[in-house]
């Protein structure tokens, strides 16, 4: 009861000092961090969703999905000292955090079939948010899925398998049957495009 | 662009994706340790590859799941709560679930089993201290009604002494050793109305075993048997009687020494005499 009403002191202070849409990802970090618990409530309503569809996606299986997802909530909970703003946004970390796990997790399993259409479908559905931050994340979604459209065909295709099916890059040459060189080029600059990309529409992005 | 240059950049780019090999992400990262264009090269490739998270249809989690972990952190509030890196310095992949802690002997069970413990045993204490001063109480209590009791006695004699020696109908009687036992007397008062009387001796010897001093009274050269009695130690002794009508004017009083159950006429020797 009593870290209970400590964490909601400690959102408290934060929703005090700033409007919820101005607290940032790294804010929420810190009050995890120092014990909030409200903070970690507050993260995992900001990007449960969007880290549920990542690992949905990846491990391709609802209820591995729900562990994978608790898991990464409680290493976020358990680690948050090891979150360094320096070395990238929280977001990224989050996400490394989902993709680590989720990978690791068809690893283990080894029964997801792999399958190069499925990852294709990646920017086939549009989102659900309510809510400032879910339309902020509705419109990154949308930019997100205008780069990757406006990439060529073998670069998405490359940078989809890697980042949803885990695979490396001499796997994906077995896999589209084509030469590591080709794949490494095609990764580079597909990678590279959606950099330049990100950071020409939006800076806040990169 | 060199292809030195170049081949970093593959390499940051499928590292940002996890696409890299072991060897190829340890080979990597010696390079950019002396690198710094490539550590921000490396932060700017993981951002960008970390924004393709939206290419993923979002999906709202069970509402399950967020109490869960919500639940989760409440559990592990006391304990630490840095875990504890695997050997290759990737995070241990063992989540602990409420189930699994409340399984788990605590500290505070053992604690509580030790207060239990204490509290049997200081019960178990309290408990003999309380009965033993009971006891003690008890035989307290005892001795104290015995020493009423014998107060209540002696109140008792002496008030019947004094209304004896008060009652204008009372007789003082002395009675004195004879050659057995000369340093040895004696005083018997009595009621010469109600009979009731008091002897009163001193200096007698103590009793033999089997035997007891008798007081007869004398009237008319006859005999009349009364109760026995042993002296203390000390050679004091006393006797309430009742003296027989015949006996109330003119009796002369003697004890002797007799059988322990007392006689009907005196065999033994005369020990006082009035």
């Amino acid at each position: 009861m009593l870290r209970t009403a400590r964490s909601l002191t400690l959102l408290n202070d934060i929703l005090v000092a700033a409007k919820p849409a101005e607290i940032t990802d790294a804010e929420l970090i810190h009050a995890i961090q120092r014990g909030d618990e409200g903070a970690l409530g507050a993260l995992y309503d900001r990007y449960g969703a969007i880290l549920f569809g990542l690992v949905v996606r990846i491990v391709n299986s609802r209820p591995e999905a729900e562990d994978v997802l608790q898991q990464v909530f409680m290493q976020v909970w358990n680690r948050a000292a090891d979150f360094d703003e320096t070395r990238g946004k929280a977001f990224s970390w989050l996400v490394t955090l989902a993709r680590s796990r989720s990978i690791d997790r068809i690893r283990s399993l080894g029964v997801r079939a792999r399958a190069v259409e499925t990852a294709n479908q990646a920017e086939a559905k549009v989102a659900f948010p309510t809510g400032e931050a879910a339309v902020l994340q509705a419109e990154r979604r949308e930019m997100i899925r205008g780069v990757l459209a406006e990439l060529p065909e073998d670069q998405r295709e490359v940078l989809l398998l890697a980042y949803f099916e885990g695979l490396t890059q001499v796997e994906i040459a077995e896999r589209l049957k084509t030469p590591l060189g080709t794949i490494k080029t095609r990764m580079r600059t597909g990678l590279t495009k959606l950099r330049e990309a990100l950071k020409g529409r939006n800076s806040e992005l990169l | 662009m060199d292809l030195t240059r170049e081949n970093h950049e593959e390499m940051l780019a499928a590292r940002a994706l996890g696409a890299l090999t072991d060897a190829e992400a340890s080979q990597l990262e010696t390079a950019m340790a002396s690198d710094a264009g490539l550590r921000a090269l490396a932060l700017e490739m993981d951002e960008a590859a970390a924004m393709l998270a939206y290419a993923a249809e979002p999906i709202p989690p069970p509402a399950a799941i967020r109490e869960r972990i919500l639940s989760s952190t409440r559990i592990r509030t006391a304990v630490p709560r840095r875990v504890e890196l695997a050997s290759d310095g990737t995070p241990e992949n063992v989540v602990a679930f409420p189930v699994r802690e409340a399984n788990r002997p605590s500290a505070w069970r053992n604690r509580i089993a030790a207060i239990a413990a204490v509290l049997v045993i200081g019960f178990a204490v309290i408990t003999f201290i309380q009965l033993r001063r009971a006891t003690d109480a008890a035989a307290d209590l005892l001795k104290s009604n015995q020493r009423v009791q014998e107060l209540e006695r002696e109140v008792t004699h002496q008030r019947e002494l004094r209304d004896l020696l008060a009652s204008p109908d009372s007789s003082l009687v002395a009675m004195n050793g004879t050659e057995v036992t000369p340093a040895a007397n004696a005083k018997i008062v009595y009621d010469r109305k109600t009979g009731q009387a008091l002897l009163v001796t001193d200096k007698l010897p103590v009793a033999p075993a089997g035997k007891a001093y008798q007081l007869w009274f004398i009237v008319d050269g006859k005999p009349i048997p009364s109760q026995v009695f042993k002296p203390g130690a000390d050679g004091r002794g006393e006797l309430r009687t009742q003296v027989p009508p015949e006996g109330r004017s003119n009796a002369i009083f003697a004890v002797t020494l007799e059988k322990e159950a007392g006689v009907l006429a005196p065999e033994g020797k005369i020990y006082l005499k009035s």
